[in-house]
């Protein structure tokens, strides 16, 4: 059964549309991320799923009930703001305890719910402080707590780490995906951190210009993904020109290998991940390029390789392997029918 | 080199200062001379005129006037005052931006167009010369002081406050009796405090709206017309120290965030 159903979302502000006719299904109990540069629709989706927004058109399923037209103070939903967005005057009891007496839950309810959810983020020792007196983390933390203590039927998660240093977002990222395993809540979650992403979601929504490019779960998202923007967007990716005159092939430098592939135009763009490029003749695809430069980045390596057209290519490979080739060195490099795309350029 | 010219600046500026509350000095000390006449040197210091001052009946009537329209029209400018603030803050409206200067012009008009205007235009609708007019007179001034300051506050508001606010549940009324109010309230107190010691002192648009009744300033200057007494500076004086402790407090809730 499908938790939150997004169906035809259009919106626009002026005459620029930010999200473009969307459709979305979120599973009951699911970590989904959306994932998108700045400017890709993905925070508004997610203000419109809050309420704070209404959609041009299209409609936005809970549990099967349209909720489009609901204002937020109705909705079974509950925001983690990236700027935390506690209320200054109250201390951290008082903020989780907010959500539950707007719901007229009784004194003692109330108080045996805001223990329990400072104990789940571990801040219990912070009960009497007031928002400014905590860091940024400790703050991060209180407003997951005060979001979830009203029992909503999504979380929604709007860059919540955004604003904390990388040491303290790898962290909170573990403890997010734990918190997720322990509620078995929905959680919407929005970044344009694809690392975050990748670590945390059952699964990604990929979003760019108001439309989703891709939703699928981490690893597809990775291993195969299926625009040329999202190949970009994720991970590294070796983006490589060809020439395409029918789907069951491509040409590269003259030579032409059979592949089928559902690129339409003349001109497309082959994709493969740095770390897939092979020294080994794994395939009958191999390309000849010359070895520019070799570079030790810690646990791999990174080839860098310009091919007779003055194409570049990365490869990377595990340091653990015995370095064999030498700068300017002439080599095959094979690609895998597997792991690489072909798209419209 | 820096010194001397951190020598002159702060020369210049005690200067300024010395020539805007020397004569303030002055009055407060001659205050306390036993003797009618102000000269120097006092050879007597007593509390006489502030005895005498509070058993002036008529003075302590317009010190009671006074309170009532400063207490009244800082009431009914705050009334008007929020709402207006937060609707110029929250909408976007056709004609906003004039509305916006619009409101600052009561403070930039000299009081005594203001007055004038009110004088001729109060009695067409039935107003007449009377503590009701001057209560009006002070509204309209004070309605600008107070949006002026609470909207500064707004803006400084984080919006996703309210916003966090109607996520947990609460009606946009709850959000802000719970939320909005809390966190301008340092700014309400500090904006109401600037304007009770505005009415307080106001003169011009009083002075033409007023009828048998007099305000403090008015009585004052009514005093004064046949020559300064120490009553005066008696007088003066508690006026200043309570104005000054009023502005002092409302410039130290309007810093706090």
């Amino acid at each position: 059964m499908s938790k939150l159903e997004l169906k035809g979302i259009n919106k626009s502000f002026g005459s620029s549309r930010i999200v473009n006719n969307l459709d979305l299904e979120i599973k009951d109990g699911e970590f989904l991320t959306i994932l998108g540069p700045s400017g890709c629709g993905k925070t508004t989706t997610l203000r419109m799923v809050a309420g704070f927004e209404t959609p041009d058109n299209g409609q936005i399923l809970l549990n099967d009930e349209n909720i489009t037209q609901l204002p937020p103070y109705k909705r079974n939903v509950n925001t983690v703001f990236q700027n935390y967005a506690l209320f200054p005057h109250l201390n951290v009891q008082q903020n989780i305890a907010f959500g539950l007496q707007q719901k007229n839950k009784s004194k003692s309810e109330i108080d045996r719910r805001v223990d329990e959810m400072l104990e789940l983020v571990q801040m219990t020792a912070f009960k009497t402080r007031k928002p400014s007196e905590m860091s940024g983390g400790q703050q991060q933390r209180v407003a997951i707590a005060r979001a979830i203590a009203p029992d909503p039927e999504i979380l929604l998660l709007d860059e919540p780490l955004g604003a904390l240093d990388l040491k303290l977002r790898k962290q909170m990222q573990f403890e997010l995906k734990s918190l997720h395993n322990e509620l078995k809540k929905t959680f919407v979650y929005v970044t344009h951190d694809q690392e975050e992403a990748l670590t945390m979601s059952d699964r990604i929504a990929v979003m760019n210009n108001g439309i989703i490019e891709q939703l699928s779960d981490s690893q597809t998202l990775y291993n195969l993904p299926k625009t040329k923007f999202v190949a970009g967007f994720i991970g590294e990716a070796n983006l490589i020109p060809v020439k395409t005159d029918n789907k069951s092939s491509f040409t590269f430098e003259d030579k032409t290998f059979g592949f089928d592939h559902e690129s339409e135009d003349k001109k497309s763009v082959l994709f493969i991940r740095p770390e897939n490029v092979s020294f080994d003749s794994v395939t009958d695809i191999g390309l000849t390029a010359t070895i520019e430069d070799v570079i030790f980045v810690g646990n791999h390596r990174k080839y860098k390789l310009v091919t007779a057209s003055g194409q570049k290519i990365i490869k990377t490979e595990d340091s653990s392997v015995a370095l064999t080739k030498i700068i300017g060195q002439t080599v095959t490099i094979y690609l895998s029918p597997g792991l690489i795309q072909i798209y419209n350029s | 080199m820096q010194k001397l010219k951190n020598y002159i600046i702060s020369f210049s500026a005690f200067s300024v200062l010395w020539f805007l509350y020397f004569p303030i000095l002055i009055i407060m000390w001659f205050s306390f001379n036993k003797e009618s006449v102000s000269s120097f040197p006092i050879e007597h210091y007593s509390f006489d005129w502030y005895v005498k001052l509070f058993n002036n009946e008529s003075m302590m009537q317009a010190v009671r006037i006074s309170f009532f329209i400063a207490i009244s029209s800082t009431i009914a400018a705050l009334l008007i005052g929020i709402p207006s603030a937060y609707a110029l803050h929250k909408y976007n409206y056709f004609g906003k931006s004039v509305l916006l200067k619009i409101i600052l012009l009561p403070i930039t008009l000299p009081g005594i167009v203001t007055g004038v205007a009110m004088l001729s235009f109060f009695p067409m609708i039935g107003i007449q010369l009377s503590l009701k007019a001057v209560l009006i007179g002070h509204t309209t001034f004070l309605i600008a002081i107070m949006i002026t300051q609470i909207l500064t506050r707004f803006k400084k508001l984080d919006p996703y406050l309210e916003m966090a606010a109607f996520d947990l549940g609460a009606s946009p009324m709850q959000a802000f009796f719970k939320v909005i109010l809390p966190n301008i309230k340092t700014a309400i107190i500090g904006a109401v405090l600037l304007s009770l010691v505005l009415s307080m002192d106001e003169i011009p648009i009083t002075f033409f709206l007023i009828s048998r009744e007099n305000t403090l300033p008015i009585e004052i200057y009514g005093m004064m017309r046949r020559g300064i007494t120490p009553e005066v500076n008696a007088i003066s004086t508690i006026v200043f120290l309570m104005s000054s402790t009023a502005i002092f407090l409302s410039l130290k809730f309007n810093k706090e965030n």
